[in-house]
């Protein structure tokens, strides 16, 4: 009997210390993969229809233009938007929204892409957005074609409530199938690194449940507090702005392509009595800290370029006919500029075998349930079979 | 065929100097119309001829050259064995009755919302290519920023081949149509548009296109394009894409309607694009008297549009010498515009509508008013979603009141298959006698949608595309070529109105309302199916376990019938648990 | 858990198990209270009567009472910048002068005189036989939807509703050349009070394309006014979505600068509810439409009345302008048909309302009340032949379209013994049905039913007889009528309830 007793313990101790030791070797793993980032990506998702979330609207375009101005381009941008307020005929200033009662920038303008719009935009199509499980004649402007290099910017908002957001007023994304559609990018290696931004009503329980590493995630609410509106245009007739989205853009508004600030000021920047909530960030399973982390690796298109060669010869075969020049020449620049996509990017990495080594390991934060629980387990069974044996005798 | 051969008049301006054959037209026309409202319609016309190049080039990879087509809209054409392909976008509605017209400036316009339609080569076995034309209408949806794949309510229909005949005869295609009335018109539809122009909306007419601020506040807004591709047969595509709206002259507090393209577009006469061969301001002049305008057209013409015979002032913008100036356009003795109190409808106009609505059912009414001196031959038609299924046996027809069943003369009819998502069609070939009004009434019944099924928005109802009425009998005989000289005294009509191309007339969308169910009832419904089993399994638990005996109970002094009470214990039977 | 089959037990022994001896308890007990429950039926049938007048009493007292609020998001009421102004009124105010030399035309000359109107601010306008209506088509709007806004000729004071009609035709000017409506928007001058707008309905499906989900009617036929009635009950006791009175509520006070009354009356206290109560009821229970937005609800059309009577207060066609356009704006942004908010309530003070929780139980009990003195019946059957002189007779009712048959019933052969209490028992529990279902529908009416069915099948005599004489027929021919020409289904309910009621007392 005594011996029973004794092997429990044993395997109890033993299991804990593997446990831990586990732990050690995942960051040992993740820590060689850091900041090699070479494009951006950035998926702006308004879920809510109807005239009267004009804001919602409002806030995903003015993210959308504030990066487009740092320098990403259409074709790596996902806009998803589920009303269409600038057209609708509700709106006395036909192909204009505007984010402030000042009108100070139309934020429709004259070059949108919207990528899903109206009833496109679902909670499936967003997952199957994240996880490129699409079918096959979905065209390129609708997917996420990102690679390990990538840097993706998720920008959420609407209505939500504790661990879900809702998707026009209709059905709702859990915290968790977020976290999981996360988990599988991970493994597919679609992202170098993922800034998950939210502003809804208790917006910090929906990136509560990401387990993925190299996630930076951060919410305009805490649990029990509500996203709040900045102020109403009276000529349009609703509100324009959120609270918390109005002043992430007044901070980047300061900030231009080749601007050296970092996570870690926007962070700092945050101010919950005008943001009339309490924002949350939420850094722990990522490596880099945010104040190693430029703002523009996520909100703007700016890359590197190395040269690998100090010099490219070029040789022309004989037999190139050229086409002959038209007789009026064009006398104009912009005749020049190609408005077709961006050349392809790399293949996307759910075209290419997983790696699953890696990926078994689920790296990052262990939460002090998963080291509690092995211990009440443990001494659960232990006084389980002290009395048994105790009953016995 | 019905195609007016207008294939002919364009095919002489285009000069054979490009090595690509590639020539550009581009074309502005105005139109007032009575009510103090101006129709506009930008055509861009592009033609070509084959963009693959291999049967120049001797290397065996596949070329493909593209100077003024966009190789984003023609490559997925080409790839997936496209013959003819129209996308049309229509916001708002077009009355008929107030401008005089029965539809649009460009007669390709389709009805309400959103729509596709093309014919495609057929795949190897000689079968129409389903996946051919989801790859192209996923690939052009994407292209638009507009869904335009099968939707909620059905898939492609091929019934159409005969209400939308191919412009060049192909054998071995099939007609795939896809009506979509939920789709709107906004910048993200403009901006597309204007990238497949060779000029971009940075010079030429397109230019004047080119500010969404003003183009959305329009009324009837309709973009839309339609591609011919080249084949064997005919060597010669064409595409061409076309920008429609209706801007109101008179200001919002009353005042006087003229009006000029800066204040129409906030910019004067542009610069013109140096690819254009041609670069045209038309303006169709009303026929009132008193319509003046401050610089002399370069051409007018007589046409036939629509059934009468109009002038239309023709200015060349494409030798630049029109440049940075502005035309103005204004009524002589015209103060401040007074709404007329009657119009001058069109020769035949069409109205649907649902009288008798119910919660399960409805009737379609379809008023088709002939103003005309002629007996015509149509063709109406109608796609419904799945779940509006119509009594087609009661299918009924009166001409001023009166049944006159034999106005109908065929009848085609595609049933949907509920619950899969499918449209059905019903064509019915009917004959239009002069100076009558037809009601034509179709029952339908609406069936039940699964909870899933409904829209975010249900409360609202759904969206049923227009219906469409086809002219089988228009004309392109001499009659309908007639010169200036030739036209008698003002007092002389000349009101022909076959002689028109405008083949379908629309009706409006029509908002069915669906009977919703209650929404929050999955919440409802587990509490109810958690009581009813836990009941259940209570009553089952109490059955199975339950014993029977027979229990003595005394009768009480006081029990009904006032019979005394006796001692002796009455036997009875009850459950023992 | 399989049973034991032992041997049978012996029917003539004592058994004293604690067992048994507790199921004989039990069932004791549950024998000795349904003989309590039968003895003392009329008492608490009675109690339950007078628990059931006591709540209906209490409607009046606060504490059943909730806030109003808005509950659809999309209204938005009051978020929008209105902009009516001045020279709206001055229009307004030349319409009037015209219109005030046609009180006396024929409605020929009244429907071309409006035809005009309408047509030179730019709108399609023509008529049916009993109204003239304009249609309003912005811009932009699809015409998939439509707001309809009318003003009839005559005014519930049974004077022409000038005023009304002249802020109509203003508004149509107004209307004219704004480009952000999404929906059209029909104006009608209706003939008469009620008829006119009635007959447009019946005829504006063969016209028009749109769906309606919203109207408003105004009326108002004096000078000035200091504030604003609002009328809502519907035909047959039906009543708007709960939004549309609230939102107008709050646009009339906030931007239009003017309060709003229910049904033009405002006191405090238990009285002034009471008489709010009272004069709901009035409409509901004889099912009659307060104003002629009533005759829209069977259409599906939320709507209510806009009456603003004669004061020397300060507000006319500005306020009243202002009032109806940030309305219209309100009602524009919605997306889909009001379903938000309640659609049974009693509304006892401006402000507050009482939810159907808090007064159906009232009609309940009263059935419950009814119902209770139909468990006795001895013989189904025979209850059933005698019912057959009661289906007869109603049905002749019916066909001579009078009330007075019930006085046939005198001379009808009568029940006696345990037929006529079966019968009986089969009429409370029929008539006691009847009254909670009605309940939830119309519920003054259904209190209305609850209080004749008592009456007529009351233990006692005096009080059956007195029922019989208070006959259907005091109530006059106007509610025939109204069946005939709105729709009004009260004269059913009389014809095909009361009637057989009064034949059941008599018998």
């Amino acid at each position: 009997m005594k011996l029973l007793l004794y092997s429990l313990l044993l395997s109890a101790v033993a299991s804990l210390a593997t446990f831990a030791s586990a732990q050690k070797t995942v960051t040992a793993v993740h820590n060689g993969d850091v900041g090699k980032h070479t494009n951006n990506w950035a998926i702006l998702v308004d879920t809510s229809r109807y005239w009267f979330n004009y804001r919602h609207m409002a806030n995903t375009l003015a993210m959308y233009r504030t990066i487009k101005r740092l320098g990403i381009p259409d074709s790596n941008i996902i806009l998803m938007l589920a009303d269409d307020v600038a057209c609708n005929p509700r709106n006395p200033l036909p192909g204009k929204v505007y984010a402030n009662a000042g009108r100070h920038l139309d934020l429709y303008g004259e070059g949108i892409e919207v990528d899903y719009r109206g009833y496109e935009v679902t909670v499936e199509s967003f997952l199957r957005l994240l996880t490129g499980r699409h079918p096959d004649h979905t065209p390129r402007s609708k997917r996420l074609l990102s690679d390990s290099s990538s840097n993706v910017f998720i920008y959420m908002t609407g209505h939500g409530g504790v661990e879900f957001l809702k998707f026009q007023d209709n059905e709702e994304i859990s915290a968790f199938d977020v976290a999981d559609a996360i988990e599988q990018m991970s493994e597919k290696k679609r992202f170098n690194k993922l800034l998950f931004m939210t502003d809804t009503c208790q917006a910090a329980t929906m990136y509560s449940k990401i387990y993925s590493p190299n996630v930076i995630s951060t919410a305009c609410s805490q649990i029990g507090e509500n996203s709040y509106s900045h102020h109403n245009d009276m000529e349009i007739g609703c509100a324009v702005i959120d609270a918390y989205t109005h002043h992430v853009l007044n901070y980047l508004e300061t900030i231009n392509k080749t601007s050296k600030q970092t996570l870690q000021d926007l962070f700092d920047d945050y101010d919950p009595v005008k943001m009339l909530s309490n924002p949350g960030i939420s850094t722990e399973l990522s490596d880099v800290p945010p104040a190693e982390i430029l703002v523009t690796d996520f909100f703007g298109g700016v890359a590197s370029v190395e040269m690998t060669v100090p010099s490219l010869v070029i040789e022309f075969a004989d037999d190139i006919k050229w086409p002959e020049a038209k007789k009026r020449a064009p006398r104009h620049a912009e005749l020049d500029r190609t408005p077709y996509r961006r050349a392809r990017p790399s293949t996307p990495q759910s075209l290419r075998p997983t790696n699953l080594d890696t990926s078994i390991m689920k790296g990052g934060n262990t939460s002090p349930l998963a080291i509690v629980f092995p211990i009440l387990i443990s001494i659960g069974v232990l006084t389980l079979t002290a009395r048994t044996i105790m009953s016995v005798s | 065929m019905l195609l007016w051969s207008s294939l002919l008049p364009i095919l002489t301006l285009v000069k054979a100097t490009s090595t690509y054959d590639e020539s550009f037209h581009e074309s502005l026309t105005l139109h007032p119309l009575p009510d103090g409202r101006l129709s506009v319609l930008f055509e861009f016309t592009t033609l070509f001829s084959s963009t693959s190049s291999s049967r120049r080039s001797s290397t065996p990879v596949a070329q493909s050259h593209h100077s003024l087509t966009p190789p984003s809209l023609l490559l997925p054409l080409e790839h997936n064995r496209v013959s003819e392909l129209t996308i049309s976008f229509v916001s708002g509605r077009w009355d008929q009755r107030r401008t005089g017209e029965a539809g649009p400036l460009h007669h390709e316009s389709g009805g309400g919302g959103g729509e596709v339609r093309g014919w495609l080569r057929n795949n190897q076995n000689g079968k129409p290519d389903f996946e051919a034309w989801t790859r192209v209408t996923h690939a052009l949806g994407g292209l638009f920023c507009a869904g335009l794949g099968p939707s909620e309510d059905g898939d492609s229909v091929n019934t159409f081949g005969h209400i939308y005949p191919a412009h060049v005869s192909q054998t071995n295609t099939s007609h795939f149509f896809l009506p979509q009335p939920t789709l709107h018109l906004c910048t993200e539809n403009l901006t597309p548009f204007l990238t497949l122009l060779p000029s971009k909306g940075l010079s030429g007419l397109s230019l004047l296109l080119a500010r969404p601020d003003l183009v959305f506040a329009w009324g009837f807004q309709s973009e839309g394009i339609e591609v011919i591709m080249p084949s064997a047969e005919s060597p010669q595509g064409r595409w061409r894409g076309w920008w429609e709206g209706i801007v109101d002259l008179v200001p919002p507090k009353g005042g006087d309607r003229s009006f000029s393209l800066n204040s129409l577009f906030k910019k004067n006469v542009p610069r013109a694009f140096p690819m254009a061969d041609s670069s045209v301001l038309k303006v169709i002049l009303p026929e009132q008297e008193g319509f003046r305008m401050n610089n002399v057209p370069s051409k007018t013409e007589t046409k036939w549009i629509d059934g009468r015979l109009r002038n239309v002032a023709n200015w060349d913008l494409s030798h630049g010498d029109m440049a940075g100036k502005d035309i103005s356009f204004w009524w002589d003795g015209e103060g401040d515009f007074r709404h007329p109190r009657s119009f001058t409808p069109p020769t035949v106009t069409l109205f649907r509508t649902v009288i008798e609505p119910f919660a399960s059912d409805g009737t379609f009414s379809i008023l088709i008013h002939n103003t005309g001196d002629e007996t015509r031959q149509a063709v109406y038609s109608e796609a419904w979603p799945w779940w509006l299924q119509a009594w087609t046996h009661e299918i009924s027809i009166a001409q001023d009141k009166v049944p006159s069943p034999l106005l109908i003369t065929s009848m085609f009819y595609e049933p949907s298959t509920p619950p899969t998502a499918s449209i059905t069609t019903l064509h019915l070939g009917i004959t239009i006698p002069a100076r009558s009004t037809l009601q034509l009434k179709i029952p339908f019944t609406k069936l039940t949608l699964k909870y899933t099924e409904h829209r975010p928005d249900a409360e609202r109802g759904r969206e049923i595309p227009s219906g469409m009425l086809t002219f089988l009998d228009l004309e392109d005989s001499d009659d309908c070529q007639v010169e200036v000289s030739v036209r008698k005294t003002s007092s002389d009509t000349l009101n022909r109105s076959r002689c028109s191309r405008r083949e379908h007339l629309y009706t409006s969308r029509r908002l069915v309302d669906l009977p919703t169910p209650d929404f929050s009832m999955p919440y409802n419904v587990i509490i109810m199916t958690s009581t009813v089993m836990a009941v259940f399994f209570g009553l089952m638990h109490g059955a199975l376990t339950r014993r029977w005996g027979y229990v003595d109970i005394e009768v009480e002094l006081d029990e009904t019938d006032g019979a005394v009470a006796s001692n002796a214990t009455k036997h009875t039977s009850s459950k023992v648990e | 858990m399989f049973r034991q089959r032992g041997p049978s037990p012996d029917r003539r022994e004592v058994n004293y198990t604690r067992e048994h001896v507790a199921i004989a308890k039990t069932i004791r007990r549950r024998r000795r209270v349904v003989r309590w429950i039968n003895r003392h039926l009329g008492g608490i049938r009675a109690l339950l009567f007078g628990i059931g007048v006591v709540w209906i009493l209490a409607l009046p007292l606060e504490a059943l009472w909730r806030g109003t609020y808005v509950d659809e998001h999309a209204l938005q009421p009051n978020q929008v910048n209105t902009y009516w102004d001045w020279s709206n009124v001055h229009r307004a105010d030349r319409y009037l002068d015209e219109l005030e030399q046609m009180v006396n035309s024929t409605q020929a000359e009244r429907s071309d005189y409006l035809q005009r109107a309408f047509s030179a601010s730019g709108h399609d306008a023509s008529n049916t036989s009993t109204s003239t209506y304009a249609h309003v088509q912005p811009p932009r709007s699809n015409g998939l939807e439509v707001i309809l806004v009318s003003a009839n000729w005559m005014s519930r004071e049974s004077k022409p509703n000038l005023r009304g009609v002249a802020i109509l035709l203003a508004l149509a000017d107004f209307l004219r050349g704004q480009n952000y409506w999404a929906n059209d928007l029909v104006l009608v001058v209706g003939e008469g009070y009620l008829d006119g707008l009635e007959g447009f309905m019946q005829e504006y499906y063969d016209r028009f394309n749109g769906v309606i989900w919203t109207a408003l009617n105004v009326d108002y036929p004096g000078h000035s006014f200091e504030h604003i009635g609002l009328f809502y009950e519907g035909l047959n006791g039906r009543l708007p979505n709960q939004d549309v009175i609230n939102s107008v509520a709050q646009i009339a006070r906030w931007s239009g600068g003017v309060t709003t009354r229910m049904h033009d009356i405002e006191e405090q206290g238990y009285i002034g509810a009471a008489r709010h109560l009272l004069n709901h009821a009035a409409y509901s229970a004889f099912g009659r439409a307060s104003g002629a937005h009533g005759v829209l609800a069977k259409h599906r059309i939320d709507a209510i009345t806009l009456y603003c009577p004669n004061a020397t207060g300060p507000h006319g066609f500005y306020t009243l302008g202002k009032t109806i356009e940030s309305t219209l704006r309100s009602f524009n942004n919605l997306l889909e048909r009001l379903h938000a908010s309640y659609f049974f309530y009693l509304i006892p003070r401006s402000g507050k309302f009482i939810p159907v929780g808090h007064y159906l139980p009232a009609a309940i009990l009263l059935g419950a009340s009814v119902t209770l003195g139909g468990f006795d019946c001895p013989d189904p059957v025979q209850g059933l032949i005698w019912t057959t002189p009661v289906v007869a007779i109603t049905i002749l009712g019916w066909v001579v379209q009078s009330p007075l048959v019930t006085f046939l019933a005198v001379a009808a052969p009568k029940p006696q013994g345990t037929a006529r209490r079966s019968f009986l028992s089969l009429c409370h529990l029929f008539f006691g049905a009847l009254i909670p279902t009605l309940a939830m529908v119309n519920f003054p009416q259904a209190i209305a039913l609850a209080f004749i069915t008592s009456g007529h099948l009351a233990p006692w005599r005096w009080v059956r007889w007195i029922m019989v004489g208070l006959n259907p027929a005091l109530l006059g021919s106007d509610l025939r009528r109204e069946w005939e020409t709105l729709g009004n289904l009260t004269w059913v309910g009389i014809m095909s309830v009361w009637v057989p009621l009064g034949i059941v007392a008599a018998m």
